[in-house]
């Protein structure tokens, strides 16, 4: 657990960072773009991982698919 | 009254740096000088300390009781807090906030060995999700009450520290003073813990928290971008964040259940569609349900993340890992 809790330090700490660097990347340096590129990523992968579950679910045997968290995580 | 003390604790704690997101776009005006960079490390700074303070916070819990620990951690909090609203230029400043880090980086372990050490089974679970909730709740009232101050000076957004006071009180009055635990961490050999998986969650965890922690750290700015710097309004949509990860936190269980293997996914899309409606919509209010909807996504995935590497572990190794 402590190794998990430095994670979510050391993404605190990078945050603010990686977003200034996504914002410099993509555009002029202002947080709209950073929260665009959170935008459209995020989406991509939701999107991703709605379709890996409908192929589990429709694909793969239940037993194998219906342990919550399990197969995703 | 020791469930309110370990409560106390951990309502200043995850958010502790980001309590002064309201006013960074005020602190940004009063220190021209500053690089941009200088403003990310208000809000980014003192967790670089917490991560090797929270080891250290083990390490000291084997020579001095728990008690002893926080009451320390809590006066530094106190000093490092307030002290923010007197620092005189952005160097200062930045000294204050490490020292915040180094505070809540000793606090935050023992807010969970707390409930470990305290409650066992069905009421330790209980517990581990009120501290989680309590975190949130503590997030939400530190962010508005900012928010208010920030409207007063950039200087007053520190008082909110003083929280920490109250915390104190609590700490004092009804927190048992228990013996430190020598050889926990030394006598028991730990079983293999599978550390790809580890470090999965790992990952996942700090991949949450970049794209989460943009909104108590950059929000102000971005609202500044679009010409809104009332402080209060600044407030109120950050705390929106907090609440929905409150509400992510409490409703866990049924959705998990209705949603089965597609909780993590759908979670996920939530969180991507809060931040297209903060970026794509032109509404404040959609902003702010934006950043609740946001909000709710990481409340919910985070237990997630946890409830995993606990399963890794066995429950003695938990105990140690928590240390």
């Amino acid at each position: 657990m402590a190794v998990v809790q430095s994670f979510i330090y050391l993404g605190q700490f990078s945050s603010p960072h990686i977003h200034s660097i996504i914002s410099n990347t993509f555009g002029d340096g202002s947080v709209n773009y950073s929260y665009s590129v959170m935008a459209i990523v995020l989406l991509i992968v939701g999107v991703i991982l709605i379709l890996k579950t409908l192929y589990q679910v429709k694909f793969v045997k239940p037993n194998k698919a219906a342990v919550p968290g399990k197969k995703l995580m | 009254m020791l469930k309110y003390a370990i409560l106390s604790v951990s309502l200043i704690t995850v958010m502790a740096g980001a309590i002064i997101a309201p006013a960074i776009g005020s602190i940004a005006v009063a220190f021209p000088d500053a690089s941009g960079f200088q403003i990310n490390l208000l809000t980014s700074l003192h967790a670089a300390f917490m991560i090797p303070f929270a080891f250290v916070s083990g390490f000291l819990c084997r020579y001095f009781s728990k008690k002893a620990i926080l009451l320390f951690s809590l006066v530094l909090y106190l000093v490092a807090g307030v002290g923010g609203g007197f620092a005189p230029n952005m160097f200062i400043l930045l000294c204050t906030r490490a020292l915040l880090g180094i505070s809540v980086g000793l606090m935050m372990p023992l807010s969970t060995t707390l409930v470990s050490d305290n409650y066992d089974g069905e009421k330790r679970t209980g517990m581990m999700g009120m501290v989680s909730a309590a975190t949130n709740l503590g997030a939400i009232i530190a962010i508005m009450i900012a928010g208010v101050l920030a409207t007063i000076s950039w200087n007053a957004t520190f008082y909110v520290y003083g929280i920490g006071a109250i915390v104190m009180i609590f700490v004092v009055a009804y927190l048992p003073r228990k013996a430190p635990v020598r050889s926990k961490t030394k006598s028991g050999k730990q079983a293999a813990i599978p550390k790809a998986k580890l470090a999965t969650y790992a990952i996942m965890m700090f991949l949450l928290f970049v794209v989460f922690y943009s909104i108590p750290s950059n929000m102000a700015l971005y609202l500044q971008e679009n010409d809104i710097t009332n402080t209060i309004l600044t407030g109120i949509i950050i705390a929106a964040c907090s609440l929905g990860g409150f509400l992510g936190g409490m409703t866990l269980a049924r959705f998990q259940r209705k949603l089965k293997i597609a909780y993590v996914p759908v979670q996920v899309m939530l969180m991507g569609i809060g931040f297209a409606m903060i970026v794509f919509t032109p509404s404040m209010i959609l902003v702010g349900m934006g950043v609740f909807i946001l909000g709710f996504g990481y409340g919910s995935l985070v237990p997630v993340i946890f409830d995993g590497v606990s399963n890794l572990a066995s429950g003695a190794q938990a105990m140690i890992a928590w240390q």
